[in-house]
């Protein structure tokens, strides 16, 4: 099961969402960030945004598009989406142990 | 904004800038958005992670890893030789001799001699068409370094080996292409040479100390050299 993600220290969590919020289409890199916001409920500093992207796109997760003025949109490549779907799988699995447990415990 | 942006290696700029620029056109950066980009240019620099074909381009052949040594070494070299110089020209007289009390600052001379030995040994990875004269020049300087600690005469042999072996090696850098640091080190360097311990003369360390730091600085900035002298080497 691909997991690219989870060694990219620091950048680990951002590039997550990053590949999340390019998980319903292409988008550039403010539109990112502030999907990103919305999503996470925090802001995502430019200098995090580019060191995340950089590292997706080294690892061909992500592809870059035709720039449209000063803007570049990005898409998920087929390996990143399946890296996604992998690690949301385990986030859910992990979640519903964890909530399963949770409720054992309390009754 | 963009001088924060300069900060990342260029082979990070030539990929991402224009498109970065971008981005904080549309959202300008707060105070921590700043640290955020100054956090990434540091990372971008010990991590560059540029796509491409997989292969180290020409750029990142001449920074990494010797031009990031070579850049520490300098600047913590040029900072000693600096810091040294205030200390002697403040160092307190010692009563029973009539002299200064030097020894910490030529300790400091000590140190900043080796850690500019250490930049220019570095430098010669980045200077392949001359890299064995370059190399033999930072050996000299280390030796020349070591040489302080024995006493009159190899006191004077030795910083002596320094200033001559520097001032050739400033050259070199700007015959290389390096030209207003490489002027820059050999004028302070001619300077340099009327140092002296026992008076205020001791503050010409600091723009020797100075250039130094401009030479680890211009090499943290992806400094290009140009050969257009040989000194033997294929």
């Amino acid at each position: 099961m691909p997991d690219g993600v989870s060694d990219l220290g620091r950048f680990a969590e951002p590039s997550l969402y990053i590949l999340v919020s390019l998980s319903d289409g292409p988008k550039h890199g403010y539109a990112i960030m502030t999907d990103v916001e919305a999503i996470s409920g925090s802001a995502m500093g430019p200098g995090t945004l580019y060191g995340a992207l950089a590292r997706l796109e080294g690892r061909g997760l992500i592809e870059a598009l035709e720039p449209v003025d000063r803007r570049r949109p990005y898409r998920l490549t087929g390996l990143g989406e399946a890296t996604v779907r992998a690690q949301l799988e385990r986030l859910a699995g992990l979640t519903q142990t964890g909530l399963g447990r949770l409720h054992g415990t309390a009754k | 904004m963009t001088a924060l942006v300069r900060l990342y290696p260029r082979a990070w700029r030539d990929r991402y800038e224009d498109e970065f620029l971008g981005v904080l056109a549309e959202a300008p950066p707060s105070f921590l958005d700043r640290i955020d980009i100054l956090l990434g240019a540091m990372d971008a620099r010990l991590h560059p992670e540029v796509p491409g074909d997989g292969r180290p381009n020409e750029h990142d052949v001449r920074r990494a890893p010797s031009g990031r040594l070579g850049s520490i070494a300098a600047i913590a070299g040029g900072l000693l030789w600096a810091v040294a110089g205030v200390i002697l020209a403040v160092a307190p007289l010692d009563p029973s001799s009539g002299n200064k009390d030097s020894t910490l600052g030529v300790v400091l001379v000590l140190l900043g001699s080796l850690c500019t030995a250490a930049a220019v040994l570095a430098t010669a990875d980045v200077m392949p068409r001359n890299a064995r004269g370059v190399r033999a020049m930072g050996l000299g300087i280390a030796l020349g370094s070591v040489a302080i600690l024995g006493g009159w005469p190899l006191l004077i042999i030795g910083i002596f080996a320094i200033w001559i072996l520097t001032g050739l090696f400033a050259g070199l850098l700007a015959l290389q292409g390096a030209r207003l640091i490489g002027l820059a080190l050999l004028v302070s360097t001619a300077l340099v040479v009327g140092m002296n311990t026992e008076d205020p003369r001791a503050l010409l360390t600091i723009p020797f100390g100075l250039a130094w730091i401009l030479l680890g600085a211009g090499l943290a900035a992806g400094l290009r050299f140009t050969p257009t002298v040989s000194t033997g080497d294929a």
